[in-house]
């Protein structure tokens, strides 16, 4: 049993890491010298991290803050373990090879969960392991500390991958309902996003008028630290973990700690192992086989209108992408409303108006321009049927139009929602918002057509054509990446016309107007010259 | 008297360097060329002692620059308002003519040779006429009435300049080379080339000091921003398309006028704050020899350094005094050029772009201009208080990064070496230097994305315009016919491959070479070759997936390339990879690629009607097609097909993965379409099919055809297409006796 | 490059924004500002960097004297703002002439465009509401001078 684990487990790994290959042992040194080195960069960047949070922003750097963000990244850490393990587990590429070896179901099980392990130790070794080293060194800790480091790494690394692979289960039952009824989903972000908008309330609420931080930062320490201690009640073994780091009751909080892994091991075994066969065999056996009512009449439509429809019905049945896409952007109204929320309590000056339209801009413009990913894919999308582009006697280069409307009418609709809910707030005047708005609309409008312009001259559709929707292409992150350029550039110009004082907004708009038709014109001629050139 | 003297000499001048070259060829018997050699030498010659001679008078600093609005000063009491205008005018337009007659017999194009003989004369003839105002105004009234060595050095300079501009003019008379056109040019250029080497004082002489200040973003100095970008831009559009000669001639103009601006101020007054170790005023000296001796190593220096530095000054001057100041004018003006000659250097092609070995040396070379600016400011500050090279002895660099105050002042070191002290701030110092180097890799970056960013403009529009060709080329070919016409109506009825050759990408290796087929209506065509033989690149060059190398392919007498609408109207297209829309249905599919085929309501019902009955996909078709099996989605891709009737139907590999009952369905289909009068081609792998239902097939291997063969014939002959094609992928001739009518 | 590196940006930006906002672009809290009470012209600084300072005429103006004023000349002026602590120290220069013979920057320093111009009154004021402010009258030296300075 152990040796089939091993080489189910040494299998996965292979796949996954790039030593395989290197036979010279000098590169393979180097290698190892090279993620030792980032190892390293990541310590010393910590360290100066928490020499800034303690020499400039006065916060404490002991054991509270230390237990405080081990828990936080330790909250992460399971939530992105329970997804992580849910696909590896349930929907892995590799699932139907595995399953078809000479092991049993829980022998595949394991060697999954042992190989995600071994992942996850890694990542803690360039994130938790410099953390402990940095608070460390910094509250001058002895040799005993930094041995214990290695091993509660290792330990610690136990816990995640433990809790995920039980919560897996539950998050696969409610996918597996989100799927049947698409309505489950919708409604979940709706809760969610209601939720958060409570939440936002409830802070903003509770705000004393005017906010004066500088005077209250002291205050503002002490209430942190207060938080903090709160907050780490709840931290229940990582308490323990943190205990034994600093030298309190070692032998008691080792054997918590391990006693904690090996019931979560218990569990697993329990519940999560047993299930494992039938969980990950469920995609196949029930694709939903989705029935959909016609209109009698064969309408017929032009060549943009088939484009658009065509878009229009694989968008509506694929929800989950669709918010997937424009998460961010739909969280745009949300994040504008507590931002505002803050700045405008704080009794800003003329000097701070325009600092706040400059950073309302820039998050705007970091949030739409996330969702423009979408048209930074467009092309590479339609994977395998390009060919049907290619080979239709139409102008398909319409098809380009056809895919980046649905962008820009989501854009239009939550820029229109961010500025409606930025009227809310006080003291924000329709002036700046309208300005705001058409600022963001042209800004935003001509990311659009960057982004597709960047899928059109690189597209990725035999990529897309063998992954579908597990394909990664290179122009999102291009897309990604010139956002957030552009929404830094355009802060900058706002808040410096506006410091300079009369027809700002004309020449921010200009500005904003001038890159539109720039990337408009760019747009139509790399359409008109490059569309005609993609093979496949 | 004077002018007397000017103007013999120059004619003396002139004469014997025409003489000379004339008689050296009438002695010698050379050619016309060798006789052209010896005049440009002569002139060369001319051209450097006019240096010299010009630099003498750069050096002095003239009374007339005291002169503020029109006002005469005491030493020039004498002058009325307009004769000050006047002589500040004839300055101007001297100081181009000076330029013009040192640069001219350096460069064989007819701009320089048309200034050099039209231009220069004027001005300087002008300058003879005016001569005695002219020493006036470089050293008063009083100090010209008597001798002075500035009438000397002025007589001397009008007569070469005269004496070069009168060969000029005597070859261009000789030759009657008055092209109406390059003069009005050089005309239209007078201007802007006046504006780039203005006296520093012209402006505050004629115009006075208005309260205009080019500091902290005021209007005047966002103008001056904005010139920095729009002048080169301006110049680059203008110049990209010319000759290298013109490009050349023009960028040194432009280095000469920075070296002519800024020392025409600075004059012989050095002392030990104002001697030239300033970044930008080094750049000046460095632009020019660079220029001038092509020097890379001097040039890429003034291109990674110090257009930063000077991009810097333009944005946060340090320059608060009234702009019509000269000293106001120096700064911009020195400025302004070392930001964007450097960068026209490269985009204009007189330098090559630059590679990362050519930062490097760069960064060596900045380096060791900052310690020995650094060491200067420290040993010169003993002598005057105000040296601050490359501010780093002074706060001008503190007052906007204020934070670094203690990093100067807090670790600062005196040494006393006898009266002299010497301050060093060495933190101070290493945080400028590693400032530096940064923004030069940022600069790095900036330049390479630029770089991007034209080459990708420039490639857009050549390619825009070769398809604008390609249009009237087609037209031309049409003769007067509606372009919705068949380019060869006599093919209306076949596929037509002619010499047909594809090489992808950045491969040697051609994938398919010199094909040629002509298929012919109411055939199943069968195309059968190995894996990799060229089967697949040869449809898709047909149905338009892939462009064409070399060669031609017709559909239906329509050229798919010229005519590519109107040849995919008559082509159904199955490909290979079996990809279809996973979430519509199969109903909304057809109707998607219905659409796109411009099928009318009816018939789009009629065939749905009548395909979907034949493959028995009543049930299914409207599910969504990611329920479909493998043979499912293959039918519905074949009814998309041939939902608009085409006259050609292409299928690639149409029975792979199929079960026998879906294949056979899609045969007989594929029958009846052939029997319809219409084209069907396929390729397979699967010789029984092709051997079963083709009347004809063809035959590729290593991208070459190897064969076309009438099955009936084959078959009569005794011999199989297997036994053929097994021939063929052994890398024989086929079998023998098999006739090929290729 | 992916979205959640864009969600930690925002956040980081939204945070640091919150926080400049408070320290650059409140209005200030006149409750506990520290006003600029007193600002003095002390005089001038020479080539060698010492401290010459304004002499007091009979009338009670400060006065600073020059041997000479050419195009070029430049003068630093020296002013000294009370309290140290105070929020907001910076000052402002005005001059009294407008038509560019004489200049002053915001730095102090006093800048002689003609020699036709021989006095000028430079203004100092503090711009923090506090209304406080000096002045200096700067002037060329004529035979009369010596007798009419208090100090």
């Amino acid at each position: 049993m152990y040796n089939r684990i091993k080489t189910l487990t040494l299998m996965q790994l292979g796949g996954k890491y790039s030593f395989r290959g290197i036979t010279d042992k000098k590169k393979y040194a180097l290698r190892i010298m090279f993620r030792a080195l980032s190892v390293i960069a990541v310590i010393f960047a910590m360290y100066m991290l928490l020499s800034i949070i303690k020499g400039v922003i006065f916060l404490p750097t002991g054991r509270t803050t230390f237990l405080f963000l081990l828990f936080i990244s330790q909250i992460i850490s399971v939530l992105a373990c329970t997804g992580g393990l849910m696909t590896a587990l349930y929907y892995g590429k590799d699932n139907p090879i595995l399953m078809s070896f000479p092991a049993r179901h829980y022998e595949v099980f394991a060697s999954k969960l042992l190989a995600y392990y071994i992942g996850e130790l890694i990542k803690n070794l360039y994130f938790v392991f410099p953390m402990f080293l940095a608070f460390g060194f910094i509250n001058g800790m002895g040799a005993l500390y930094y041995v214990q480091s290695v091993i509660l790494t290792a330990l610690l690394s136990f816990i995640p991958v433990l809790l995920g692979a039980f919560l897996s289960i539950l998050v696969m039952f409610a996918r597996q309902l989100m799927k049947k009824t698409q309505w489950v989903g919708i409604l979940l972000t709706v809760a969610v996003y209601a939720l958060l908008v409570i939440a936002v309330e409830g802070i903003l609420g509770g705000l004393e008028r005017p906010i004066r931080l500088i005077e209250v930062y002291n205050n503002f320490v002490q209430q942190a630290v207060l938080f903090m201690q709160r907050f780490n009640g709840y931290a229940l073994i990582y308490g323990n973990i943190v205990g034994a780091a600093f030298g309190d009751n070692v032998a008691v909080n080792y054997l918590i700690l391990l006693g904690t892994i090996v019931g979560l091991a218990a569990v697993v075994i329990l519940t999560s192992m047993p299930l494992y066969f039938r969980m990950a065999s469920y995609g196949s056996e029930h694709a939903a086989v989705k029935k959909h009512k016609h209109g009698k009449e064969m309408k017929r439509r032009g060549i943009f209108g088939a484009f658009f429809r065509k878009e229009s019905l694989i968008g509506a049945r694929d929800i989950n992408g669709l918010i997937s896409d424009y998460l961010l952007t739909l969280a745009l109204p949300l994040m504008l409303y507590l931002t505002n929320g803050f700045y405008w309590a704080m009794a800003p000056s003329v000097t701070g108006r325009n600092m706040i339209i400059c950073f309302n801009i820039m998050l705007s413009l970091f949030l739409l321009t996330a969702g423009n990913t979408r048209s930074a894919s467009a092309i590479s999308s339609e994977g395998g049927e390009f060919s049907l582009m290619k080979t239709a006697p139409a102008d398909t280069a319409k098809m380009a139009w056809a895919k980046i409307l649905g962008n820009f009418i989501v854009s239009v609709v939550v820029i229109a929602a961010s500025m409606l809910t930025l009227g809310l707030v006080e003291n924000v005047t329709g002036y700046d918002l309208w300005q705001t708005a058409l600022t963001l609309l042209l800004v935003n409008g001509g990311h659009i057509l960057w982004s597709f312009q960047l899928d059109l001259r690189n597209p990725q559709l035999q990529e897309y054509n063998e992954k579908k929707d597990g394909a990664e292409n290179v122009n999102k992150s291009r897309a990604l990446i010139s956002g957030i350029v552009m929404a830094v550039l355009m802060g900058l110009v706002a808040v410096f016309f506006l410091m300079d004082g009369g027809g700002a907004w004309w020449r921010i708009i200009g500005i904003a107007a001038g890159f539109f038709a720039l990337r408009l014109v760019l747009f139509v001629n790399n359409l008109k010259v490059y569309f005609r050139e993609i093979e496949m | 008297m004077v002018q007397v003297c000017v103007l013999l000499s120059a004619a003396l001048l002139a004469f014997c360097v025409i003489w000379f070259a004339d008689i050296t060829r009438k002695k010698k018997g050379a050619d016309e060329e060798k006789t052209n050699n010896n005049k440009s030498t002569a002139l060369k010659v001319l051209s450097v002692v006019l240096v010299a001679v010009y630099a003498c008078r750069l050096f002095t600093v003239d009374v007339i620059r005291d002169v503020i609005g029109l006002v005469p000063t005491e030493q020039l009491s004498g002058f009325s308002p307009a004769a000050l205008a006047l002589m500040t005018v004839l300055r101007m337009l001297t100081n181009v003519a000076v330029i013009a007659a040192m640069m001219a017999p350096w460069y064989k194009i007819s701009f320089a040779k048309n200034l050099a003989s039209l231009y220069v004369p004027f001005v300087y003839l002008l300058n003879v006429v005016f001569f005695t105002a002219n020493v006036q105004t470089f050293v008063g009234q009083d100090a010209a009435s008597g001798f002075t060595w500035r009438a000397l050095q002025f007589g001397a300079e009008c007569a070469l300049a005269l004496a070069i501009s009168a060969v000029f003019l005597y070859d261009k008379i000789r030759k009657r080379d008055f092209d109406k056109k390059q003069i009005l040019t050089m005309l239209g250029v007078l201007l802007p080339m006046i504006m780039a080497v203005l006296p520093l004082e012209a402006l505050r002489t004629l115009f006075g000091t208005p309260d205009i200040v080019a500091d902290d973003f005021s209007l005047t100095h966002r103008i001056v921003i904005y010139i920095t970008f729009i002048v080169p831009a301006l110049l680059y559009l203008l110049l990209k398309d010319r000759e290298y000669g013109v490009r050349d001639f023009a960028l040194t103009y432009i280095a000469v006028c920075g070296f002519v601006t800024y020392y025409s101020l600075v004059g012989t007054n050095f002392t030990v704050s104002n001697v030239p170790l300033h970044l930008c005023h080094t750049a000046i000296i460095l632009m020019l020899l660079s220029f001038v001796f092509k020097s890379k190593k001097l040039f890429y220096f003034n291109y990674f350094v110090n257009v930063l530095g000077a991009l810097v000054a333009v944005i946060i001057p340090d320059e608060a005094g009234n702009f019509f100041n000269p000293s106001t004018m120096q700064f911009w003006y020195n400025h302004i050029y070392a930001v964007f000659l450097p960068i026209l250097g490269v985009a204009l092609k007189i330098f090559p772009r630059p590679n990362i070995k050519m930062m490097r040396n760069s960064i060596v070379v900045f380096s060791v201009y900052f310690v020995f600016a650094a060491l200067i400011n420290t040993w010169f500050a003993n002598y005057d208080p105000n040296v601050d090279y490359f501010f780093l002895r002074q706060d001008h660099i503190l007052e906007f990064f204020t934070f670094a105050y203690p990093l100067k002042y807090q670790f600062t070191y005196v040494w006393q070496v006898g009266n002299l002290t010497f301050t060093f701030y060495p933190l101070y110092w290493l945080g400028v230097w590693v400032g530096f180097i940064l923004l030069m890799f940022l600069e790095w970056l900036v330049y390479a994305a630029l770089f991007r960013v034209f080459d990708d403009w420039g490639l857009l529009y050549r390619k825009k315009r070769m398809l604008k060709m390609d249009m009237l080329g087609l037209k031309k070919e049409m003769d007067g016919r509606p372009l919705s016409e068949p380019l060869h109506p006599e093919g209306a009825n076949m596929i037509k491959i002619s010499h047909f050759s594809k090489k992808y990408g950045g491969s040697d290796r051609f994938a398919v070479k010199d094909f040629n087929l002509e298929v012919y209506d109411g055939e199943v065509f069968g195309f059968i070759g190995h894996n990799g033989a060229g089967k697949s690149t040869t449809i898709k060059s047909l149905v338009g997936i892939q462009s064409i190398t070399e060669g031609t392919m017709e559909i239906c007498g329509y050229d798919i390339e010229k005519q590519p609408l109107q040849a995919k109207l008559n082509i159904g297209y199955v490909s290979d990879n079996h990809a279809v829309y996973e979430k519509l249905t199969g109903r909304e599919y057809i109707n998607y690629v219905a659409d796109l085929y411009l099928v009318s309501k009816e018939d789009r019902t009629r065939r749905m009607e009548k395909y979907v009955g034949m493959f028995g996909l009543e049930n299914s078709i409207d599910n969504e097609i990611k329920s479909y099996s493998h043979g499912m989605k293959q039918k519905i891709v074949v009814i998309a097909a041939l939902i608009h009737n085409p006259k050609v139907w292409v299928l690639d590999e149409p029975l792979t993965g199929l079960d026998p009952t879906s294949a056979y369905q899609i045969k007989e289909c594929m029958k009846e379409h052939a029997k319809a009068g219409n084209i069907v081609f396929f390729s397979s792998h699967v010789i029984e099919v092709v051997e079963k239902i083709c009347d004809r097939i063809a035959i590729i291997s290593h991208g070459e055809l190897k064969g076309v063969y009438d099955v009936k014939e084959l078959t009569a002959s005794g011999k199989s297409v297997e036994e053929l094609y097994l021939g063929f992928a052994a890398g024989g001739a086929g079998i023998k006796g098999a006739a090929a009518n290729v | 490059m992916n979205k959640k590196i864009v969600i930690m940006l925002a956040a980081v930006v939204a945070v640091v924004s919150v926080i400049l906002v408070s320290i650059l672009g409140q209005i200030p809290n006149f409750e506990t500002n520290i006003l600029v009470k007193e600002i003095v012209i002390e005089g001038y600084l020479d080539e060698n960097n010492n401290l010459i300072p304004c002499k007091i005429n009979a009338n009670g103006d400060k006065i600073i004297s020059l041997d000479e004023i050419e195009p070029d000349t430049i003068l630093v002026l020296k002013v000294s703002v009370n309290p140290d602590n105070a929020n907001n120290p910076d000052v402002r220069y005005a001059i009294d002439v407008a038509d560019g013979s004489v200049m002053v920057s915001s730095q102090g320093i006093v800048t002689f465009n003609s020699a036709t111009r021989t006095s000028a009154i430079v203004t100092v004021s503090a711009v923090d509401g506090s209304l406080v402010s000096d002045r200096v009258i700067i002037t060329k030296k004529t035979g009369m001078d010596s007798g009419d300075f208090v100090g």
